[in-house]
């Protein structure tokens, strides 16, 4: 738009240098039409705009499933045959009471019994959740389910557990007793009032499987947000990279801190903002520690994961949330096409070393980009 | 090929003119009143609700599935959750929002108050 203004006042110019005598009745000519001339570009410049991205939306996995296309699409069933499979893989992953299709519920229920048969998609998302519980050593554990039925945050049922309930539960999470038999696809928990709790890693397995679904339908620019959890396909149309808000963990839903650029890539934030209950003025999220069987007290507001795929961000943004600040910025470095962006409590943001101008942008001045993360 | 002192008078005036047209467009873009709040349960758009400065209040009492209900209140440019029968309130906890791309999400009762407008956003889509 602003091209049209500079043409147009240059064009004047030159009408001044060389028409002489016409020179007034072509000014007035020209006055009189300048503003439809103005508005004609603008709308010029709005026709060329490309067509809209088309979304649908789904409440599916406890959240608000949002496949956005940029492509034509043909297949009228897409959207629908999307949120089928986010379905199908929710059904067999919940441990809601009210599913009995759930394989990780069979799993649950016949804890230091048998073996359960399960389907590849549980197999492959109970085997991820292992080595990320061995990666970080058990920061995140996999069998942290009942310390999390313990504490229901985000039920209506939440509350601040006694500590001698905290203490009984704390031996029952070892992922070293989650045993999985590859060759028959089965898995056991080997103690008794053992369970498995997949809602750290879940979704981003499931946008996985999205994306899959939507490339074999011939989609190629889309963006699938599974309950906040981003995983774009290739760019946009015209080339350029996604812009990803980065929510504010102090403002509403929707507020973004800063804009995150991404091409083919998985984006996963968590932070004490999500779930949380307040109880006599201290506020407990969502994000247990394993080891203590409280919710983690480090400095840390919020945390985001840059990968290749979604399942390794969903689990990796829990991780390294665990892991604290600096921990985790050492794990993230050792790990390839993996990125991350940490804001701590007093505003302050670090980045890895592959975040830079190019991919990451603080919208809001209050938020302070750190050149290193101090070590002491 | 001298420009005379008419001339001179009346290319100012262009460019003045050009100018402010600039500045009237970048401080009251056209799109400043289109800012529309929707309603959407279970997917399916309930209502809409058009927000601005000069908007009245205005009420919207859903009644949803099982004996649920919410009261949504809009006000001038903002619009909110002011009662919800959700166990676990945080469309009420979220607060006011006025501005496009916020939005306001009950979980339990399938709703979500979202707002448009044709002012540029910066973004595609957020993460959270």
């Amino acid at each position: 738009m602003v091209k049209c203004y500079l043409s147009f006042y240059l064009g004047g110019f030159h009408e001044v240098m060389y028409v002489k005598k016409t020179l007034a009745l072509i000014y007035l000519v020209v006055f009189l039409l300048l503003p439809s001339f103005l508005t004609g570009c603008t709308s010029i410049t709005k026709d060329q705009t490309e067509a809209k991205p088309v979304s649908e939306t789904a409440f599916l996995m406890g959240t608000i499933a949002k496949i956005t296309i940029y492509d034509e699409i043909e297949d009228k069933q897409i959207f629908q045959k999307v949120f089928d499979r986010i379905s199908e893989i929710e059904d067999r992953m919940t441990i809601n009471e009210d599913n009995q299709k759930s394989e990780v519920m069979q799993l649950n229920n016949s804890a230091g019994q048998a073996y359960s048969k399960l389907s590849q998609d549980t197999f492959f998302v109970l085997e991820k959740g292992k080595y990320y519980s061995e990666i970080s050593k058990g920061q995140f554990d996999i069998t942290i389910g009942p310390l999390v039925k313990l504490w229901n945050i985000g039920t209506e049922k939440a509350r601040v557990p006694k500590e001698t309930e905290i203490q009984n539960t704390l031996p029952l999470i070892s992922y070293e007793n989650l045993l999985l038999d590859k060759e028959n696809l089965s898995a056991k928990l080997n103690n008794s009032g053992m369970m498995v709790d997949l809602g750290g890693i879940a979704k981003g397995y499931a946008a996985d499987e999205a994306a899959k679904i939507l490339i074999e339908a011939g989609i190629q620019h889309a963006i699938i947000n599974l309950g906040g959890n981003i995983l774009t396909l290739n760019t946009k149309p015209d080339g350029s990279y996604y812009k990803l808000g980065l929510q504010d963990p102090l403002e509403p839903r929707g507020d973004y801190m800063g804009i995150v650029m991404l091409n083919n890539q998985a984006l996963v934030s968590s932070g004490t903002y999500e779930r949380y209950f307040e109880l006599e003025g201290k506020r407990y999220h969502h994000i247990l520690n394993s080891k203590t069987g409280y919710p983690e007290d480090n400095t840390i507001m919020s945390i985001s994961i840059i990968t290749k795929e979604s399942i390794d961000a969903d689990a990796l943004s829990t991780t390294i949330f665990l892991l604290g600040l600096e921990e985790g910025m050492q794990m993230i470095e050792t790990l390839p096409s993996t990125e991350a962006i940490f804001i701590t409590s007093d505003k302050k943001v670090y980045i890895s070393s592959g975040i830079n101008d190019e991919n990451f942008e603080i919208v809001k001045d209050e938020y302070q980009l750190q050149k290193e993360v101090v070590t002491p | 090929m001298k420009i005379k002192k008419g001339d001179l008078i009346i290319l100012i005036l262009v460019i003045i003119v050009a100018i402010g047209w600039f500045l009237k467009d970048m401080m009251w873009p056209d799109s400043i009143n289109d800012k529309i709040a929707l309603i959407k349960v279970d997917s399916q758009i309930h209502s809409t609700i058009p927000l601005d400065a000069t908007a009245e209040r205005k009420e919207l009492h859903l009644e949803l599935p099982d004996n649920n209900h919410m009261l949504i209140i809009s006000e001038k440019d903002k619009i909110w959750v002011e009662e919800s029968s959700c166990p676990d309130k945080v469309c009420v906890k979220t607060g006011k929002i006025s501005n496009p791309g916020q939005s306001i999400v009950c979980l339990p009762n399938k709703t979500v108050v979202y707002i448009e407008g044709s002012e540029k956003t910066d973004i595609d889509d957020g993460a959270y």
